[in-house]
């Protein structure tokens, strides 16, 4: 009895390190980009559009996924919004003239190869996703 | 010599602007909107002949922006709206500008940009921004809608951020406005203008305004706790009514100081808003010295939105507005043999927000008012009540 218990708690320890490792999620950044770490308070700057250039001068191009669990988490934890207030918020800038909103990715794989391509660009995806062709930043 | 300088600088604009026309066309963005509403009212007509139903209300946007450099850009806005007698869907330019942007704590605005004024001044046409189908009267009543909604001229903007702090978003602005003949407050000013024909002989119509100046700003803090937000809000403003090339100066309007103090929290699915202002004016008509009428109205109110899942949001609003804020019993009107309601508006609001999906939403809202504030007459020329309602469902889709 004392084994089936133990085999269930570590089981269950598992599960739960696979479904974090997959919903972990990563700020990733252009190769060329000179930082290796970022804090929670410029990136929800950086997302909510007040700060759009990184400390070397060049433009910041933010990359959003269009929906999903990363999504979700990425905008709850770190722009402490919903997906409904946030597309909100874009929206205002959008009609007053007084932002330009993020670009949206359909797929983590199309937002990665943005990254990729763009330097100054920012972007999220999950761990599990990210590949040496992209920076991660450490979050403080 | 010349010719070849001359050649030479019209070549280099040539290749400028096809590299720019290359740079426009490339980064192009387009967005757009279309609402559609329903009013019915109780007692008085609101904004339309609401009384009998009134489908008099719909509003069109298409805007379009583009990155002509990493940080210049280029945007404006085509907008259409039916308001009653207010648009009849002509088309303007609601707002046409370019931006740029040499640091985060500094931006330069140039053309036509919407006004900063209170928290929700900006997005006030764009029925997807709005929390119910109209926002609060008192601040931003439709009344007057188009000497606030935006300038023309230069504004100064940009973000100081202060890390633990949160940051400091300002907006200041200098140039001019634009206000059209058909706006209610010019058919008020009219009226009064009027009201002194027996001893002027002059009959005022077809009166438009020239603004000769509108200058203000906003500061807001984003403070460190999490969807607080606390501004203040000023704007300067001064006109001179028109009646046609070449008339005598018949007077014109002062706008010396309106000031708007706001609070936004989001906590969670709450949004709570409140905000309160005081908007002095001054009127002065012919060569009368004192003004002929000089006042300093006062409007606060609270809204309350709460989401009850992605889809379903509700919203409550009180929002008070008294004409005179030193006769909140409109004792003036009595004196003129007019009923003391017309100095205050005390509206109770309610509305459900559903949003269908991202691009599709619909509202039903119900007020209840006790008051006629705000030019009521000039919608109810057969009379008017003081307490009444009025109902209103509202559908939008933008892109």
């Amino acid at each position: 009895m004392k084994k089936i218990i133990l085999m269930s708690i570590i089981l269950a320890f598992c599960c739960v390190g696979f479904f974090s490792q997959e919903e972990a999620i990563g700020i990733i950044v252009n190769k060329g980009n000179g930082l290796s770490s970022i804090t929670t308070n410029v990136l929800r700057n950086i997302y909510l559009g007040k700060q759009i250039l990184w400390p070397d001068d060049k433009t910041i191009r933010v990359a959003v996924l269009k929906e999903g669990k990363i999504h979700d988490k990425f905008l709850k934890t770190i722009v402490k919004q919903n997906a409904t207030q946030f597309n909100l918020f874009w929206q205002n800038q959008t009609f007053t003239g007084t932002g330009v909103a993020p670009t949206i990715f359909q797929t983590e794989d199309e937002l990665k190869t943005f990254i990729r391509d763009n330097p100054g660009s920012i972007g999220y995806i999950s761990m599990a996703a990210i590949d040496d062709t992209v920076k991660k930043l450490s979050v403080l | 010599m010349k010719r070849y300088v001359v050649v030479f600088v019209a070549f280099g604009l040539l290749l400028s602007t096809v590299v720019y026309a290359e740079s426009f066309l490339k980064n192009i963005r387009v967005n757009g909107f279309l609402s559609q509403a329903f009013m019915k009212s109780s007692k008085n007509n609101f904004l339309t002949r609401s009384k009998k139903g009134s489908f008099e209300i719909n509003e069109l946007g298409l805007t379009l922006s583009t990155n002509l450099t990493d940080r210049l850009r280029f945007g404006m806005q085509l907008f259409s709206r039916d308001l009653g007698d207010l648009g009849n869907n002509s088309v303007v330019l609601d707002w046409a500008f370019a931006d740029y942007r040499l640091t985060n704590w500094l931006g330069i605005r140039l053309g036509k940009v919407k006004a900063p004024l209170g928290f929700y001044n900006e997005g006030r046409d764009t029925d997807f921004l709005r929390p119910m189908a109209f926002l609060p009267q008192g601040i931003y009543t439709e009344a007057y809608r188009g000497f606030i909604v935006a300038y023309q001229g230069a504004g100064l903007y940009g973000n100081i951020l202060m890390d633990k702090l949160g940051d400091i978003g300002y907006h200041a602005f200098i140039g001019t406005g634009n206000i059209s003949k058909d706006e209610t407050l010019v058919k008020h000013l009219e009226n009064i203008l009027n009201m002194l024909e027996p001893y002027t002989g002059i009959t005022i119509s077809n009166m438009s305004i020239n603004t000769k100046l509108a200058a203000g700003g906003r500061v807001e803090w984003n403070t460190p706790l999490t969807g607080l937000r606390l501004g203040g809000s000023y704007l300067n403003y001064d006109s001179e009514f028109l009646v046609h090339p070449g008339a005598p100066n018949i007077g014109g309007l002062k706008v010396p100081g309106w000031l708007v103090l706001s609070m936004e929290y989001m906590a969670g699915n709450f949004t709570l808003a409140a905000e309160y202002s005081e908007m002095k004016t001054e009127i002065s008509a012919f060569d009368i010295p004192e003004p002929l009428e000089k006042q300093t109205n006062q409007t606060y109110y609270v809204m309350l939105s709460y989401m009850l899942n992605n889809k379903v949001t509700l919203t409550g609003l009180v929002d008070i507005h008294y004409d005179d804020k030193d006769d909140k019993k409109g004792e003036k009107f009595v004196e003129m043999g007019l009923p003391d309601y017309m100095g205050w508006r005390k509206d109770m609001g309610l509305c459900l927000r559903y949003q269908v999906n991202k691009n599709w939403m619909l509202k039903a809202e119900w007020h209840a008012i006790d008051g006629a504030a705000l030019y009521m007459h000039l919608y109810n020329l057969d009379g008017f009540e003081k307490k009444w309602n009025y109902f209103i469902f509202k559908t939008s889709v933008s892109f």
